[in-house]
């Protein structure tokens, strides 16, 4: 990962000017009525991958602890980190990020690292 | 009102005394908005032991959301600092607001809903980093049932494992 991202030199991200209330429920109410209130036929394969690779035995047996991105039930990227794993889907399947299923797998040290 | 199907992920271990010991997690399907791209969605871990939800520094940071701080440092009520209280596995974190939608199996949109969190200001080891929590003020502050059902397992449409509902209001 690029460390020059991980902090800045006072150890905290630079902040945001912050909205006002009202503006931040306008801003977010705008948001909503542009929204659909149902995913559309490609964000449910979405979801029906990512449910697969939630599910799928074998990819479970082998991936613990890393990051899966899968695009029609076939595994396109592993990594540990999901914005990289993301990044090499887009580039194997050419569809944008926010449309490609990515879950990180469970293993024992994601189970239990802060349990 | 939505009933959003809680889903069980888990991995299976077995002592060294020949016993089944299975580790379990509730998830919910949760979706984000991006500046840029548009919305994306995550499988989220429901923690109701977390008083906060927690996103971890690469999707809120490297994914564009859309936010806004709270502060950095939690104070008790006397005005005393208290840093313990604002880190996660102890990595030093803000407290900031984002909104997201929880989506059910039928794919349909909940209402936007408040999301209070510790947003992590570094990267955490790999098999962290991908771990997004949503915690027990989630529930609070959008008025959100949840009914468990871990012991009977069920499908809900597409989705298997199903053992229980947040209901959005």
């Amino acid at each position: 990962m690029n460390d020059e991202k991980a902090t800045s030199p006072n150890g905290l991200p630079e902040l945001p000017p912050r909205m006002s209330d009202e503006e931040w429920e306008a801003h977010w109410a705008r948001i909503e009525a542009e929204t659909p209130r149902q995913l559309n036929e490609e964000e449910m394969e979405q979801m029906r991958d990512l449910d697969w690779a939630m599910a799928d035995p074998e990819i479970n047996r082998l991936y613990p602890d890393k990051v899966v991105a899968v695009y029609r039930r076939q595994v396109v990227a592993i990594g540990d980190y999901m914005n990289e794993v993301l990044k090499e889907a887009e580039r194997v399947t050419g569809r944008p990020q926010n449309l490609i299923a990515a879950v990180p797998i469970l293993g024992s040290k994601s189970l239990f690292a802060n349990h | 009102m939505l009933d959003i199907p809680l889903r069980e992920r888990r991995k299976d271990y077995m002592t060294d005394q020949g016993r089944l010991a299975r580790a379990r997690r509730p998830f919910v399907q949760v979706e984000f908005t991006d500046q840029v791209q548009g919305y994306f969605r995550r499988a989220v871990m429901v923690d109701t032991c977390a008083p906060f939800s927690v996103l971890p520094y690469s999707l809120w940071h490297d994914k564009n959301l859309w936010w806004q701080p709270l502060g950095s440092q939690l104070q008790t009520l006397t005005g005393q600092p208290d840093p313990e209280a604002l880190k996660w596995c102890g990595v030093p974190c803000l407290l900031a607001e984002t909104q997201a939608v929880l989506v059910d199996e039928a794919g349909q949109r909940s209402r936007f809903c408040r999301m209070v969190a510790k947003f992590l200001t570094t990267l955490l080891p790999r098999q962290l980093e991908s771990s997004i929590i949503l915690g027990y003020n989630f529930l609070f502050d959008n008025s959100i049932t949840m009914k468990l059902h871990p012991a009977s397992p069920i499908t809900v449409g597409s989705f298997s494992n199903v053992v229980g509902f947040l209901t959005v209001p």
